[in-house]
């Protein structure tokens, strides 16, 4: 599992400065480019505990007469000053880093939540979520170990060594030599013992864990449903298997390079290298080469070597995953946005225009075709048709979740996609069929879009949406959390979506019926709170009761993705078409048990 | 943490932990004599008596060797020993979910457990591979060393051991304030994550109130809240990092000092010392590293924690012997009383309050009342979604807590509100209901559900997928493969929660039509919303704050005209009325 060192180094620094790492790491790579320094001068200081110990060991193997102390005195106090350089250094350089991945997380986070702020609508729908949590939840982390830890450990871990070696040298070549002899055998060894393409390794690994990963989290949803089918157990058996089965193939992919590592890195270990170097050492002693103390000292550094060497090993673990983790970030923020204007627009009325609009979720299949409506202001339209005729994503589009393929929206004469969105959305309401509550207490929930609402002011929309007595009752009242304080019902949901926006008090509303149908206990105080909110507005609702069509201005009946009637209710009866159909059936059905 | 590993591993890890632990500590051991025999080495070649040298040094060879070969063995050991763990960790959280209760499975909570178990594998794995073998060497093998720096000269050598609790303690402390910083930091992270998840998913929510990019407040303060604890935890967790370095260091440079001292004076032989300090560098330099391996230890330990948890949760009790599945099917709530208990704030009064009711067999019984009343706590305690905490629910006399959990599931059909599709063939979810059931059969009963035209409508027909929970579907078509699933199934107990009806007119339908299919060949216990159902029922059973308020037909209680017929009525008004106001249109039929 790890990276051969000191051939790849090169390569390694040209994949930092360039790619996604970089873009991800930018804001923190002056601090970063400072703490790396300073771990250099940090290790370099090295040399001043090895030169005095070797000065040290010279003076007190050689001078018989001891009474010089100052010098060993002396040794002895480099020696000591050398070592607390060299961890001063390397406590600034962690600290710095401490501190600069402090702030990137902040940046990190930030950053994210712009791009997600920025993205369509369209973008969050099945394997968005999924994405976000990993990027959230994982990658931002490893990105925090890279910049802490790693960065600094891995400069130590290359220079320290370094240092070491050119010491040796320094003292005797042939020591030098005896050191990097076993260094060479590790390398040899690993390769040879480990396949070809660590990287390609690596990538299967990860592919491996992803799949158990996607299997844990299946198991985990569908359990539930077996569960209630009594057949739990059978998905298990499907688990287990699933587990046996990464186990097989991850050990096979691992084994033989933690093999490789396992016999390669014996030769790395203390005593493999004090055997090395002892064995030349004797021989050079024995040839009058060289003298004891220097055999001493150089076997001394050479023992400390491997220890900072295997540092790296496990620092390129977190090295590789940095870099996976800043591409899927960076993948993330180079997804298209929807282009967005920032100046504000002059709009003219709250009237809405759809001219010529053509859509659909993939390319080669259009959910809506060649619509061409006008919802003139403060009117209400009902959409009706039958399930798939496109009603969600005409609604969708009308408050600009995704763009058109052709053609153009208007809001008050301006096309949508000129208006900045704030704006937009401070026109346009939307009530959409699952509510989500943000986990805030209800009153902020009410005040979303109004921040700077009083409390007067979100009680009256309350008391409105006819929800005020529901939240009034609860211990903490408006300021229940919810989610936490306050288990509201589908009903409840929407009601406080329904305050939210007649505190938001925009011209134009788009709304899909079926969400007022989800609580039927409290379907009429439902639609009396739609009732008001529909008031005065611009109105476009996906009408799922017929009943609702009988009210509205006109009636827009959409099939297959294209408007096929249009009218009133007693226009639409007259016709006699696909509309009248509907209402028949559904009087049979509703009114005619009744009777 | 070990223990974690062990508690999620079972007994069989526990033997091979500790055959693991045995085998490393020798290893430990060895390479510490191995590094112990350096000293003589130097000594005789400080006194030019090469032949000793390489005499001692021979025997250096064979003790590195010896322990070379058994750390290879030791390291792979390591490994299958986390694949183990991981295998049974699965095993173990596999069984346990098949053990909970359904209602313990919300979407929260699946997500948030799930992603413990994917971190716990990927923690364990790399546990294995990278930190226990080093872990224990560079524990082993400094104290070897120290115990025979004290054979050398035992004035050293019992400076180095009086330095190792010094050196353990401040490890100790370093990591425990370092600990306290990094779940505080954790912490504050898993705030400003839920924060940017939330605001990830209700995107559609917080855009369309006008809220762009991070001025969602909640998440600006979890990112500002992080970033000060952040801060505050740094200076610990650096703190407690160096302070765990330096007290290394310093015990090196005290030993070093220590040992010229000795010589200066004429104590001890300067030669030895000089041999003996190369040997007590071999005793700083791993408890230097070993203060790394510990953060990463740490991190183990909590991901590895938190699946101990999960592994330890409690399951619902199945009974020991079973009573055999009933031949009746009616359904008795006696004395119930439930509520959601704790994590819920304190709006969780007792739900079902005393509440007794019973459904003959074969006969259906409507649930009506306001929202909050109770009516679906009560279906899902049929299920064993949860177990009652007074009370009994018995099935045909038997109570459901006797009754396997298979067995029961097996005699109910469930339609509600959750739907429990998953990410299968529309086909495959129906026939979930009863695997044996014949193609008939299934496109029948989904003819019956209007589930047929969906499959018109999706572009792989009967083989598409329905997307996680279904989401390819609408709310109303959800609903009706259920309906499809209860049909197929054929259970002699429904249990039906007629809310989702008025989703669109098909789905509307297709619930009467099904009920009163239904209504006739099981015992039925639906939450009714719609006249239809409710005229059909053979008696009504209106709840309120917990308990049946009043019990009876639908014409004796209207004629009662206690608080069912007032809730009726008002509910009936509101259903006509759709039209805006001021306006009434008179086109009611």
């Amino acid at each position: 599992m790890t990276d051969d060192q000191d051939t790849r180094q090169p390569r390694r620094v040209e994949r930092i400065t360039s790619g996604p790492l970089f873009r991800v790491l930018r804001p923190v790579l002056a601090p970063t480019a400072v703490a790396v320094t300073v771990q250099a001068v940090g290790s370099l200081c090295s040399v001043i505990p090895f030169s005095a110990l070797l000065a040290l060991a010279d003076r007190l193997t050689q001078h018989q007469d001891l009474t010089q102390h100052q010098d060993v005195g002396g040794a002895l106090i480099w020696f000591v000053a050398g070592l607390g350089i060299q961890s001063a250094c390397g406590f600034l350089a962690l600290l710095i880093t401490h501190f600069a991945d402090v702030g990137l997380q902040a940046t990190l986070r930030r950053t994210l939540s712009t791009k997600l702020g920025r993205l369509p609508l369209g973008w969050f729908g099945e394997h968005s979520s999924g994405r976000v949590r990993q990027i959230v939840q994982n990658d931002v982390d490893s990105l925090h170990q890279l910049v802490a830890h790693t960065l600094v450990e891995s400069v130590a871990g290359v220079l320290t060594p370094a240092v070491g070696l050119v010491f040796c040298f320094a003292v005797d070549w042939r020591l030098g030599l005896a050191v990097i002899a076993p260094m060479a055998v590790y390398f040899t060894v690993f390769s040879a013992l480990s396949r070809t393409g660590n990287r390609e390794i690596m990538a299967r690994v990860s592919d491996e864990l992803a799949a158990v990963s996607a299997a844990i989290t299946d198991y985990f949803r569908g359990v539930v449903v077996l569960k209630v089918f009594g057949r739990a157990g059978e998905k298990y058996g499907r688990f287990t298997a699933v587990s046996e089965r990464f186990r097989a193939e991850f050990t096979g992919l691992v084994r033989p390079a933690m093999r490789a590592q396992a016999v390669a890195s014996v030769f790395l270990t203390a005593s493999v290298m004090a055997c090395s170097v002892f064995a030349v050492g004797v021989w050079s002693v024995q040839q009058h080469w060289t003298r004891a103390a220097s055999v001493l000292v150089v076997s001394t550094v050479a023992m400390m070597l491997p220890a900072a060497i295997l540092t790296i090993a496990t620092s390129a673990q977190a090295r590789a995953e940095a870099v996976e983790a800043a591409g899927r970030i960076v993948r993330l923020l180079d997804e298209p946005e929807l282009p967005v204007t920032d100046r504000e627009a002059e709009l003219g009325d709250a009237a809405v225009e759809m001219r010529d609009v053509s859509f659909g979720y993939r390319q080669d299949r259009p959910v809506l075709r060649d619509i061409t409506l006008t919802f003139p202001a403060r009117t209400t339209t009902a959409l009706v048709g039958p399930s798939g005729a496109g009603k969600s994503t005409l609604t969708a589009l009308l408050a600009r979740f995704h763009d058109v393929d052709q053609g153009q929206i208007r809001l008050g004469g301006v096309d949508v996609r000129d208006i900045p969105p704030g704006q937009l959305y401070r026109t346009v309401g939307v009530l959409l069929q699952e509510p989500q509550l943000p986990a805030v207490s209800v009153a902020e929930n009410i005040a979303l879009g109004r921040p700077d609402a009083t409390r007067a002011e979100i009680e009256r929309a309350a008391r409105e949406a006819l929800i005020h007595d529901r939240i009034a009752a609860l211990p903490k009242g408006y300021d229940s959390v919810v989610g936490t304080d306050a288990r509201l019902s589908g009903g409840e949901a929407q009601r406080i979506a329904i305050a939210r926006l007649l505190l938001a008090d925009t011209p134009v509303l788009v709304l899909d019926e079926a969400t007022s149908a989800i609580d039927p206990d409290a379907a009429a105080l439902l639609h009396g709170a739609i009732r008001r909110l529909a008031e005065g507005r611009t109105v476009i609702m996906i009408a799922h009761r017929l009943g609702s069509t009988t009210g509205a201005d006109n009636t827009v009946v959409l099939e297959d993705g294209r408007v096929v009637e249009q009218g009133t209710h007693t226009q639409l009866l007259e016709h006699g078409g696909v509309y009248a159909r509907m209402w028949n059936d559904w009087n049979d059905d509703v009114c005619g048990v009744a009777r | 943490m070990i223990s974690a590993l062990i508690a999620i591993g079972g007994t069989a890890t526990r033997r091979e932990f500790r055959g693991f632990l045995a085998l490393a500590t020798l290893v430990g051991v060895l390479q510490g004599l191995a590094l112990a025999t350096t000293v003589p080495v130097l000594l005789s070649l400080h006194h030019d008596d090469t032949g000793a040298a390489w005499g001692w040094l021979a025997v250096l060879g064979l003790v590195a060797a010896a322990g070379g070969t058994l750390l290879t063995r030791v390291t792979m050991r390591g490994f299958h020993l986390a694949m183990n763990v991981i295998v049974a960790m699965h095993r173990r959280l596999g069984q346990r979910l098949v053990e909970l209760p359904i209602g313990w499975f919300t979407p929260a909570t699946t997500g948030r457990t799930s992603h413990v178990a994917v971190r716990g594998t990927m923690f364990v794995a790399q546990t294995a591979m990278d930190i226990l073998v080093p872990l224990t060497l560079h524990v082993v093998t400094p104290l070897t060393v120290a115990v025979t720096t004290c054979f050398y000269d035992w004035r050293m050598g019992l400076a180095l051991l009086a330095a190792a609790p010094v050196i353990w303690l401040s490890a100790t402390l370093a990591g425990r304030r370092n600990g306290a910083a990094e779940r505080r930091i954790h912490d504050a992270a898993s705030a400003t994550n839920s924060r940017l998840l939330e605001f990830a998913d209700k995107q559609l929510t917080l855009r369309s109130a006008g809220i762009e990019g991070t001025a969602y407040a909640p998440l600006d303060d979890a990112i500002d809240e992080q970033r000060r604890a952040g801060r505050r935890a740094l200076w610990s967790s650096v703190l407690g990092l160096v302070l765990q370095g330096f007290v290394v260091q310093a015990a090196f440079g005290a030993a070093v000092t220590l040992g010229v001292y000795l010589a200066v004076r004429g104590t001890a032989d300067p030669v030895h010392v000089v041999a003996l300090i190369g040997l007590c560098a071999q005793f700083s330099g791993p408890l230097k590293i070993l203060a790394e391996l510990g953060t990463a230890l740490r991190r183990s330990a909590v991901e590895v924690g938190a699946v101990r948890d999960l592994v330890e949760l409690e399951g619902l009790p199945e009974p020991a012997t079973p009573s055999p599945p009933p031949s009746r099917h009616d359904l008795v709530f006696d004395n119930v009383t439930f509520g959601y208990g704790e994590g819920l704030g304190k709006d969780s009064e007792p739900v079902l309050n005393g509440l007794s009711l019973t459904v003959p067999h074969h006969s259906m019984v409507a649930l009506v009342g306001p929202s909050g009343s109770g009516k679906t706590t009560l279906t899902r305690l049929i299920a064993r979604f949860w177990d009652v905490q007074e009370g009994a629910v018995t099935l045909g006399g038997t109570d459901v807590r006797e009754l396997a959990t298979d067995d029961l599931m097996a005699q109910l059909s469930l339609v509600f509100q959750d739907v429990y599709l998953f990410d299968d063939t529309l086909e495959a979810n129906i026939r979930l209901g009863n695997p044996g059931a014949t193609d008939e059969q299934v496109r029948r009963a989904a003819e019956f559900a209007a589930v047929t035209e969906i499959a018109e409508r999706l572009p792989d027909g009967w083989q598409s997928t329905v997307g996680e929970g279904g989401r390819a579907l609408s709310g109303g078509e959800r609903q009706r493969v259920s309906i499809a699933r209860a049909l197929v199934k054929n259970a002699p107990v429904v249990l039906f929660d007629e809310a989702t009806a008025a989703l669109d007119p098909t789905t509307e339908a297709v619930v009467t039509e099904s009920i009163r299919l239904l209504a006739g060949r099981a015992t039925v216990l639906v939450i009714a919303h719609s006249l239809a159902t409710v005229a059909q029922a053979d008696s009504i059973a209106f709840l309120d704050g917990g308990v049946v308020v009043e019990h009876g037909t639908h014409d004796d209680l209207i004629a009662r005209n206690g608080r069912y017929a007032q809730f009726w009525r008002s509910r009936e008004s509101g259903h006509h009325r759709l039209d805006k106001a001021g306006a009434s249109k008179g086109e009611q039929p």
